[in-house]
């Protein structure tokens, strides 16, 4: 820190405890992930904070790890790790990793499922949801390739919406609710925008963005043509559900 | 507008403000031009401190009262202690939180601490160095070490897009130019803030009905033409500061066509259209409401360098926006943001939302204009309940120092408990972003 001792009017802030950078998150424009995952992510962490508890997080993606981890307060969380071996650097994660959940918890988070290995991954998460505990899940959708882009962009090929709601059934776990996030008109919108900023009405361009994004969250039917899913489902206060 | 009445407005907002504290600082929900955040609302350490530590420190330089620095302090401390080990701050994106990096917002935090560590120099030294030191670590790491672009002499928005968005220069040229001051380096000013304030000024147009006009930013060498008028007034203070550093009169004329140009777009009731575009098209909606206080605040900065201007309406149009929370509301015509119709009699969520981010444009300004020598009145505050729209559909909005709520037939539809770190219900009416 020599320009810190340069200064005449400074102290010396060794032995100071600053808060570790997240991992992966060195720069403005690698922290936030694009607008769909923004939506997702938080609606992850808003669930998970509404209903107290613990929480833990499965993923496979170190991007999604620091996300959550900045969202909820990393040391509080089990991590669940399907990304096999070796566990990626992930910063600012201060809880513990584990590769198949340890305890129960209130609420899981589940992101992007893989389709190769989704009904095993099923098995143990769901087995550490404690009654009326919560899975959400966070899936592409069939705009996915389309429209998703930048940091915490799916990488591999992950379940589609139909085989998670019934891998989800099969479980005995009801679907509460699920949410979409881009869909068509929401882009369609997007891309008008764009014309409009050629032809050199920016005002008219602007107008459409906003349209965009009004329209950009759906739920229900209309989810399920998003860009991204997110499906949350409860076990019931009494079933066993895959724990046997 | 007598000066007792300002008093107690100022009083209100420091009582409101102070419901919205929760562990790490002051939090609450977002509703901004470009985007919203309404799930997380935990602490922000984005430019809501500006006008937080600004406001309480001219509190107490006016009123003499020892609680208000300590306010100041109480929100410098929430900044330490949100710093991270590469200078910047925790969640410090406002409309884009949770997320850090925030610009201009941690210039904005930056120039808090400098002026918290003016303001301490003399009677706590140790203390005044510690808020120095973790406002030059911000400025060097972050802005100077991810975001200086030799190659054009300004600051990016990014580190690794070219671009540049002259009203965070000018908030960023401000806090270097302090720094410059206090530590005795007049290198970071020459070297640093006057290019980027030369910068501002190469976005600023001349002559004809747009004279004065920044455009709000650029992307290498193309030029975007969106002039919002807040924006263009938040670029005064920088230039005038690089004025008095420098004595360059190309900083200050370029200041004062900037504040020509944004009252040349003030309706008769004081308010300002949201954005204007070549050839003199506008999107009016969102009007703002609390932030007018930087428009102000700018005004007068400038008068004694010529500016003649009567912002009287502009300063009603600001206090119509009172709520009986103490807090001051956000915006007038969000429902119109993709229409640009005549808004509805009644407000929607957005607009009625009290953000931290905003009052305290307000509460700066208006910590100005306190009677000197005299202690604020006791807060008069209350509950909030009245009409208000979301998404089409008519509701109740209600505000209590511990809850912001909207209900729709009877239902919560959103509900944010004051400190806590998400929102405890989003429902479909209320998912914006």
């Amino acid at each position: 820190m020599q320009w810190l001792d340069a200064s005449p009017f400074a102290v010396r802030r060794e032995g100071k405890t600053l808060l570790p950078v997240p991992a992966g998150v060195p720069t403005p424009a690698a922290s936030r992930p694009g607008l769909p995952y923004q939506h997702a992510l938080d609606r992850c962490a808003q669930l998970a904070w509404a209903g107290g508890g613990q929480t833990s997080v499965a993923t496979a993606n170190p991007l999604h790890v620091a996300q959550l981890g900045g969202r909820l307060g990393s040391s509080a969380l089990e991590l669940v790790w399907l990304g096999g071996r070796p566990v990626p650097e992930v910063g600012v994660w201060g809880g513990e990793i584990v590769a198949v959940p340890t305890r129960e918890v209130t609420m899981m988070i589940w992101t992007e499922p893989a389709s190769q290995t989704a009904v095993e991954d099923f098995k143990a998460v769901s087995r550490g949801l404690c009654p009326g505990g919560r899975l959400a899940v966070i899936v592409a959708g069939p705009l996915a390739g389309l429209r998703i882009t930048g940091p915490g962009a799916r990488r591999k090929p992950t379940i589609g919406l139909l085989a998670l709601l019934r891998l989800i059934r099969s479980a005995s776990l009801s679907v509460e609710r699920v949410d979409g996030f881009g869909w068509a008109p929401a882009f369609l919108w997007a891309y008008t925008s764009s014309l409009c900023e050629r032809i050199g009405r920016p005002d008219l361009g602007d107008r459409c963005l906003v349209r965009h994004r009004e329209l950009f969250a759906v739920s229900g039917v209309q989810a399920a043509l998003a860009a991204l899913t997110v499906v949350v489902a409860r076990r019931g206060a009494t079933t066993g559900g895959p724990r046997q | 507008m007598n000066g007792s009445t300002i008093g107690q407005v100022v009083a209100n907002l420091d009582s409101w403000l102070d419901t919205m504290r929760g562990t790490g600082g002051y939090g609450g929900p977002v509703s901004h031009w470009w985007q919203n955040c309404l799930d997380y609302g935990g602490s922000g350490l984005d430019w809501r401190y500006e006008g937080i530590v600004l406001g309480y420190l001219t509190l107490h330089a006016r009123t003499g009262e020892a609680g208000w620095l300590a306010k100041a302090r109480r929100a410098g401390d929430d900044l330490l202690r949100g710093q991270l080990a590469n200078g910047s701050f925790r969640h410090s994106a406002f409309e884009l939180n949770p997320a850090t990096g925030g610009t201009p917002h941690e210039a904005a935090c930056a120039l808090a601490l400098l002026h918290l560590a003016r303001a301490l120099r003399t009677v706590d030294p140790a203390g005044a160095a510690s808020y120095l030191a973790a406002a030059e670590h911000n400025l060097r790491s972050f802005w100077i070490g991810q975001l200086w672009d030799e190659r054009t002499q300004s600051f990016r928005d990014a580190p690794a897009t070219p671009s540049f968005v002259p009203n965070k220069g000018a908030t960023l040229a401000e806090a270097l130019l302090m720094l410059a001051q206090l530590v005795g380096d007049t290198g970071l000013a020459e070297r640093y803030a006057l290019p980027t304030l030369k910068a501002v000024l190469s976005h600023q147009l001349r002559g004809g009905e747009g004279d004065g006009a920044i455009a709000q930013n650029s992307f290498g060498t193309r030029r975007v033409l969106k002039f919002f008028p807040y924006y263009v007034a938040r670029c005064v203070p920088g230039l005038l500061e690089g004025y008095r550093w420098s004595g360059d009169r190309h900083l200050l004329d370029g200041a004062l066509r900037a504040m020509g140009f944004v009252l040349r777009q003030r309706y008769e009731d004081g308010s300002f259209a949201q954005v204007v575009y070549p050839g003199g098209r506008r999107n009016r909606y969102p009007q703002w409401v609390a932030a007018t206080g930087d428009i102000l605040r700018a005004a007068d900065m400038l008068r004694p360098h010529g500016l003649d201007a009567d912002t009287e309406t502009t300063l009603a149009w600001l206090l119509k926006g009172r709520r009986a929370s103490g807090a001051i509301v956000t915006a007038y015509g969000f429902a119109e943001q993709s229409r640009q119709g005549r808004p509805s009699p009644v407000a929607e969520l957005r607009d009625l939302l009290p953000v931290c981010g905003w009052a305290d444009k307000a509460f700066r300004y208006l910590a100005g204009l306190v009677p000197e020598g005299r202690p604020l009145p006791p807060a008069a505050v209350g509950p909030v309940e009245e009409p208000c729209m979301a998404r089409g559909r008519r509701g109740v909005w209600r505000e209590t120092p511990a809850l912001l709520q909207l209900e729709l037939d009877g239902v919560p539809a959103y509900s944010w408990r004051k400190g806590d770190a998400w929102a405890t219900t989003v429902a479909p009416e209320a998912v914006w972003k």
